[in-house]
């Protein structure tokens, strides 16, 4: 079971929703909620300030990529730049309801993102992700 | 006899540039007229010559009466030389041109020495006109001829290449005149040597109102390097040059397109120059301008219709997919009312189909956007065969089955969600549209023909009345049947899939009997 699981995305239906399938898969401990890319950079621009061993760094981040002000993307530049050191310890999944090729294309060479997910997020998905060797090996550390 | 010869030699030397023997008559005669020993030999000579230069001689006394010819006259004419003796010049004349000869022979009596050439139609001994070019020389008052010397050749011939000749630059001008295009001929240094009757209705310029002008005054500024260019290019290589398109003054200070083509005619000797055709584009040019703002306005237009549908199917897609997870999560058992679980699944099924149109849509949208799409060698069988595990238990409930046959053609290169799709709409749509009388059997097999992989596709369902629907069967929206479930987006996204690659489908349909789909695909 991973720590903790942040979900950006400003349709509070799709945090529900998420938050269900997480919990009935038993997938991680908690879940941050953050409603928009300007948010999750705040989050992580607390935590940085932190002593390391306060920090509390999501293992996984299901980032939307539509969002008002401030969009997926933005806050990809962004933590590409200022949060190099977070790197390692977060996974960034896309998760999208956008269908144009060229997002998913977009996001296939983008080297920070992990996966691409079109919306709905379902079961199997978790179910999938419980058997990454990735979060299997940091579940059980 | 020595003045005789010095009256035809002076005769013929007059008309030196028509007889070529005149010369060697003159020298002949000059170097020997006094010599009396030479006489007679001369007299031969001189009958000798006579009848052997290439025109009729003849003398008419002032009666008109002929009473002398050479013997050339039978080569023209046909008549021994003697045989027209004593006959009247006049009888032997065309008709039409009596009067006017019979005229000048009463001028020309009252006359002395050589006349002018007259032309006349005469009779041959065939009994044909030929038409004769004379002249006369008058020698009435000379004892030694008290004639009328004529000297007449056969110009028949001659007259009939002049007006062969006339005729076709008549022609030549007339096409020149009446053709739209302009023609301009114009010099190595650029002055216009030549310029068609059209140039007046394009331009409003006089016909050779331009002659002497440099066509760089006419041409517009802006298009004068490339004109240039041009016309250095033809002159240095010879040829025919591009065709160009360029502006030109017009006489109301307007300029005009044309458009050019040049031919490089320096080195005829009849031109000089460059031959220039040129047409009148300004219609067309406005036509190509319109068009470009009309493509721009459609091109933009088009980009934001699809970004419009992307949006909408995007801002539609976030909330319905959140309905469907929902619908999923809910557990039905814990429902308590029956009235709550009977709207709860209409809920579902409304939100599924809903779903199913939206993912239809942006497949559509997809296909319409996307140019190029990837293809590679697929197998018929193995697209089919995921295609009906995935359904598999649809067949079972439905007592479908299909027979299948591609060993005529077993690869396909195609995209692979594409033909996966075409299977799927098709089979869906055969279950759907299905006989309730019958067990469903659809049979495919594929062909080649030619530089082509046919595809043929058939169902033994419900069919449909094909002289309703031909038209209308790959559009969108169109539903042939009152079936709940039909969305009437399965053919035209097939449709769509097909044609994007360059392959073509078709339907054939009896009512009750069954449908044929045959799908050409590019080999």
């Amino acid at each position: 079971m991973l720590d903790m699981v942040m979900n950006v995305d400003d349709d509070s239906m799709v945090q529900m929703i998420s938050e269900i399938i997480m919990s009935d898969e038993g997938f991680c401990e908690s879940i941050v909620k953050l409603e928009d890319g300007k948010k999750a950079l705040e989050y992580f621009e607390q935590q940085s300030k932190l002593p390391i061993e306060q920090q509390k760094i999501p293992e996984l981040v299901f980032l939307d990529i539509n969002m008002p002000i401030f969009n997926g993307w933005d806050f990809l530049n962004q933590y590409d730049k200022d949060y190099k050191k977070f790197h390692n310890r977060t996974k960034i999944i896309v998760l999208t309801s956008a269908l144009d090729p060229e997002t998913e294309m977009k996001a296939g060479e983008h080297p920070l993102i992990f996966k691409y997910i079109t919306k709905p997020l379902e079961p199997k998905h978790i179910a999938q992700l419980k058997e990454d060797p990735l979060f299997k090996t940091e579940s059980t550390c | 006899m020595r003045s005789v010869n010095r009256i035809f030699t002076d005769t013929l030397l007059k008309i030196k540039s028509r007889f070529q023997l005149v010369k060697e008559i003159q020298e002949e005669y000059s170097s020997n007229v006094d010599d009396i020993r030479e006489k007679k030999y001369s007299d031969e000579r001189t009958k000798q010559i006579i009848d052997n230069i290439s025109d009729i001689v003849t003398l008419v006394n002032k009666q008109g009466i002929i009473i002398y010819n050479n013997k050339t006259i039978k080569k023209i004419l046909g008549y021994e030389a003697e045989e027209l003796n004593g006959r009247h010049i006049l009888e032997l004349i065309h008709p039409d041109d009596k009067e006017i000869i019979s005229e000048k022979f009463n001028n020309i009596l009252t006359k002395e020495g050589i006349d002018k050439l007259a032309e006349f139609r005469f009779c041959s001994k065939s009994g044909k006109y030929l038409l004769i070019e004379s002249i006369g020389n008058v020698q009435l008052n000379n004892p030694a001829f008290n004639a009328i010397i004529l000297i007449s050749r056969d110009i028949t011939e001659k007259r009939k290449i002049e007006d062969s000749i006339k005729a076709s630059e008549e022609k030549l001008r007339s096409l020149i005149h009446n053709i739209t295009d302009i023609i301009t001929i114009i010099s190595v240094s650029g002055d216009i040597i030549y310029q068609s009757a059209s140039a007046r209705q394009l331009m409003g310029y006089e016909e050779n109102e331009l002659q002497k002008r440099n066509f760089s005054e006419i041409v517009h500024p802006d298009d004068f390097p490339l004109v240039m260019q041009s016309f250095k290019k033809l002159i240095e290589n010879g040829g025919i040059s591009e065709l160009t398109e360029f502006r030109l003054l017009d006489k109301n200070s307007n300029y005009f397109y044309i458009e050019a083509q040049a031919t490089n005619q320096i080195n005829n000797p009849n031109i000089n120059g460059l031959v220039v055709n040129s047409r009148d584009i300004s219609i067309r040019k406005k036509a190509d301008e319109e068009k470009k703002i009309l493509i721009k306005e459609l091109t933009k237009n088009n980009y934001d219709l699809k970004q419009f549908s992307y949006i909408v199917s995007h801002n539609l897609r976030a909330p319905l997919t959140n309905l469907t997870s929902m619908i999923k999560l809910l557990d039905f058992g814990t429902v308590k009312t029956e009235r709550s679980l009977k709207l709860l699944e209409g809920f579902k099924s409304t939100t599924f189909h809903l779903n199913e149109t939206l993912n239809d849509l942006i497949d559509i949208l997809v296909v319409k956007d996307n140019l190029n799409i990837q293809t590679e060698m697929i197998s018929f069988k193995k697209s089919l065969n995921k295609i009906t595990r995935s359904i598999h238990s649809l067949f079972i409930e439905t007592n479908t089955s299909i027979s299948s046959d591609f060993s005529s053609a077993e690869h396909v290169k195609f995209n692979e969600p594409y033909l996966e799709s075409i299977f799927q709409n098709l089979i869906t749509n055969s279950i759907r549209y299905r006989s309730l009388e019958r067990a469903t059997v659809i049979t495919i097999h594929t062909a080649v023909k030619e530089d082509e992989i046919i595809l043929t596709y058939t169902d033994n369902g419900i069919g449909f009345d094909m002289k309703q629907v031909k038209d209308k069967i790959f559009g969108l929206h169109q539903k042939f049947h009152h079936h709940p479930e039909s969305r009437g987006i399965g053919l035209y996204l097939i449709h769509a899939q097909i044609t994007s690659l360059g392959g073509t489908i078709n339907v054939d349909s009896k009512i009750n009997i069954g449908t044929t789909f045959t799908i050409s695909f590019k080999k």
